[in-house]
């Protein structure tokens, strides 16, 4: 099956009819009008770097995507499309993708981008750090010719998962010439990267501002119809509600303002709030445990902590009702793969409180079990009032707990490089592919100190490694989903991180923001299609 | 021998002739009785979570001066908010007047590089902005009650050591300093027992008003999510509340106005105690 889709003839026929976006999402009238400054922000903090090799979490995602592209994204109907590529076809056995790669594209510094810039991309940086456990399989990627790469794999590879590893969030084609050579963490192209997207660097003002300005030679005819984007980091949501309702600042994706100012700030009429564009970035509030300490050892420890939880309060009362309980590592809106019948974690403290005492950890004089270090990540401010609610749920079970809620910089250190904590509350977003997103949450190859977002708990099963692999290379999508849900059953009952709630993320913008909201990842979109009515 | 006397009365009498500090006083007891006999008021946990979140005060009779949008009791987080308030503010003016008496006391006796020695380290302290000195050291030692005190007491010594230096250095040459080293007297009990309590005075109203900054700076920290989450302190309510404060500004508001009387009463005591130990002003 050859997927081919030329996006210039696709919009130009649109175009002719005046309905450009229409046809992506909604939040469109008329034509396009051109130029003007889009302020944007975002409901966390600024990035560590503006772009990270191996994702850095959704703040790089957010700055770095309106740069630098992919080779294909997914769109809101559920079918891939080709950016940097063109079209995709799997070889008989399935073992090799040829991708056509798209001609007359230009790097933001004047050279072409060439198959050489996707080789190294692929092999060096999807490799290595961006798409590492997506491409355990990976043999290989050669050019052919100066139009074709074709990706090698060991084993049999869906289409599915091959597809959406191109349209991976950073699976990003990088420019050989500025990269090779050099470490690709500490390149210092990482703070003023050099890239194909519509919009090109122009300065980070830290603790401020990322200002992008448009790329004149961007391959898409039209696109960016503004001449200037701004990213701005306000800390604070309460900030970035009066930054918007005094029209400072556009759009806020993700969640920028408290739920009771979504409702005050929509109510003028000058705003709308949207749970679109979140469809392939499901995000969810996760309790995970380090199964470095021993008191972990037995599954009914962990399952203890969640039973001892309340969920369905988290959702109501700390994020006002826009979340609702999760069950399984993969989220409800994922229409693929997810399944309601798994393991069961609901909330039971008598339970809890029967699981700890059988597991060998009856109440102490003090009325405590053990105690343990419960870190809540701090980069958004729901997480530390989660971390206060547990706190309180596991101490009525008798688990003594010492709550921290450090900042972005710490809490990414003490998860996911110095392991420091016992019980963590983090955050995570996947995509409908559960493979490598989700999956390396829990398997072995997940494990890499300091990489953050990866399988910091520790957990090691060598069931769950192999139902991975089998995932991964099983090319009938029925025998597949059933793979996915075997995961599903065993992840739930195993519990080392499980969602706590799944969140409904909103995307507030002002009503002058057109083309908004029409990409099931929209915070990680271009962003060329946007632009503001007068 | 020249001793600093301490007449109660007459003390007790000049504090109160200054209504002010009087009335500040009187506050200042009822926030201490607050937090002496907080766990017996409300025996619970007051982080518990009880109620409804974001009731107004008044809204439920149970809870008088409503819950916070965790559905926390307030007035339990006010009551044992004073607490831990109090015991920073205290235990902080006491690291800050413990490092400034004794660096002050050394660099005024001494003098000569000592004095350029310390002075100049003060001054590297002074030039760094409180706050963000505060912050750094809260943020590298963790966000316990104890590192926020010891923050707060390494940012807060300087004005005291600079008062203590200047006091001992108008005393160490005076005739009854003279008379106890032309008796042999060590250099330690001249400074402890001489000189010191001469010294004092001035000292004792800086470091009242000390305790009034450290509460402030706690509040900053707390405010700024750096406080310890597992104490309720009034900062911290602030902090949380700050996301509502358009739609439930109570929850900001209640522990801003507890903030802002006690600072205002701690002042209103250094002044009293100004006037009180201050030898020129007794006449007046």
């Amino acid at each position: 099956m050859t997927i081919k889709v030329s996006r210039r003839v696709f919009g130009a026929g649109v175009l002719a009819t005046g309905m450009v976006g229409t046809s992506r999402g909604s939040f469109a009238q008329g034509t396009p009008k051109r130029g003007g400054t889009l302020v944007a922000t975002w409901g966390g903090g600024e990035p560590q770097a503006c772009y990270v090799p191996a994702g850095g979490g959704s703040s790089p995602t957010f700055s770095s995507s309106k740069l630098f592209e992919r080779l294909a994204l997914r769109r809101m109907d559920g079918k891939f499309e080709g950016v940097l590529a063109e079209s995709w076809k799997p070889s008989a056995d399935f073992k090799s993708y040829a991708v056509k790669i798209r001609k007359g594209v230009k790097f933001h510094d004047g050279k072409d981008m060439t198959v050489d810039d996707v080789v190294y991309s692929v092999g060096e940086i999807w490799k290595k750090y961006a798409a590492a456990s997506a491409l355990t399989d990976f043999a290989g990627i050669e050019a052919p010719d100066a139009e074709t790469v074709v990706f090698k794999y060991n084993n049999p590879t869906p289409e599915f998962f091959f597809a959406s590893t191109l349209c991976g969030t950073v699976s990003y084609i990088l420019p050989k010439h500025i990269y090779a050579g050099s470490d690709p963490v500490t390149n210092a192209a990482n703070n003023a990267p050099i890239a194909t997207g519509p919009w090109k660097f122009k300065e980070w003002v830290r603790g401020s501002h990322f200002e992008y300005v448009k790329n004149e030679n961007y391959w898409k005819k039209d696109e960016p119809y503004l001449d200037r984007l701004i990213i701005r980091y306000v800390r604070d949501p309460a900030g970035r509600a009066a930054a918007m309702e005094a029209g400072d600042i556009h759009i806020g994706v993700f969640n920028p303002v408290a739920p009771p100012d979504i409702k005050r700030l929509t109510g003028t009429g000058k705003f709308v709030a949207t749970p679109k564009g979140y469809e392939e970035a499901v995000w969810s509030t996760t309790l995970e445990c380090n199964m470095r300490n021993p008191v972990f050892a037995k599954r009914e420890v962990r399952q203890a902590m969640f039973h001892a939880v309340n969920r369905e309060f988290i959702a109501k009362t700390v994020y006002y009702g826009y979340a609702r309980p999760g069950t399984s590592p993969i989220y409800s809106p994922n229409k693929e793969f997810y399944t309601a019948d798994t393991f069961k974690t609901g909330f039971d403290p008598k339970k809890a409180a029967a699981l700890l005492d059988a597991a060998g950890f009856p109440k102490k004089a003090d009325g405590k079990r053990f105690t343990l270090n419960l870190l809540s990540a701090g980069w958004f401010q729901e997480n530390g009032k989660v971390g206060a609610y547990v706190k309180q749920a596991l101490e009525d079970v008798g688990v003594g707990i010492n709550l921290t809620v450090p900042d972005r910089p710490t809490s990414l250190k003490r998860i996911y490089t110095d392991y420091d904590y016992d019980l963590a509350i983090s955050n995570q977003a996947n995509p409908s592919e559960p493979v490598p997103s989700t999956t390396q949450y829990f398997t072995t190859d997940g494990i890499l100190k300091g990489v953050p977002f990866r399988n910091a708990s520790g957990y090691s099963n060598p069931d769950v490694d192999k139902l991975v692999a089998s995932i991964k290379v099983e090319t009938d999508p029925t025998k597949r989903k059933a793979l996915v849900v075997e995961f599903q059953k065993i992840i739930a009952q195993e519990a080392p991180l499980l969602p706590l709630v799944e969140l409904e993320s909103i995307t507030l913008a002002s009503t002058k923001v057109q083309n908004h909201s029409n990409d099931p990842n929209f915070l990680a979109a271009s962003w060329g299609d946007l632009w503001l009515a007068s | 021998m020249q001793r600093f006397e301490f007449p109660r009365f007459e003390f007790v009498g000049r504090f109160a002739r200054n209504r002010g500090a009087l009335v500040g006083a009187c506050l200042i007891l009822v926030v201490a009785l607050m937090a002496i006999f907080a766990s017996v008021f409300f025996p619970t946990d007051p982080l518990r979570i009880v109620g409804l979140p974001e009731l107004w005060p008044g809204e439920d009779p149970e809870f008088p001066l409503g819950t916070d949008s965790l559905g926390r009791d307030i007035l339990s987080m006010i009551v044992h908010g004073a607490r831990a308030t109090l015991l920073i503010g205290l235990f902080a003016s006491a690291v800050a007047t413990i490092i400034g008496v004794g660096v002050g006391a050394i660099a005024g006796y001494f003098g000569g590089w000592v004095d350029e020695v310390s002075m100049r380290a003060a001054e590297l302290f002074q030039t760094i902005p409180n706050l963000i000195f505060v912050l750094t050291i809260v943020v590298i030692l963790g966000s316990t009650l104890t590192n926020i005190v010891i923050a707060i007491g390494i940012v807060s010594w300087t004005p005291i050591a600079r008062m203590t230096r200047a006091e001992f250095l108008s005393l160490r040459d005076r005739e009854f300093v003279q008379a106890c080293r032309s008796m042999g007297m060590s250099d330690f009990r001249i400074i402890v027992s001489e000189i010191l309590p001469n010294a004092l005075p001035p000292v004792i109203v800086l470091s009242s008003l000390v305790v009034a900054g450290a509460i402030l700076f706690e509040s900053a920290v707390s405010f700024l999510g750096l406080g310890d989450p597992n104490v309720a302190s009034w900062g911290r309510l602030v902090g949380d509340g700050r996301q509502l404060i358009r739609s439930s500004w109570y929850i900001c508001a209640i522990p801003g106005i507890a903030i802002m009387i006690t600072v205002l009463c701690l002042n209103l005591v250094g002044d009293g105690l100004n006037d009180a130990l201050n030898p020129k002003l007794r006449d007046r």
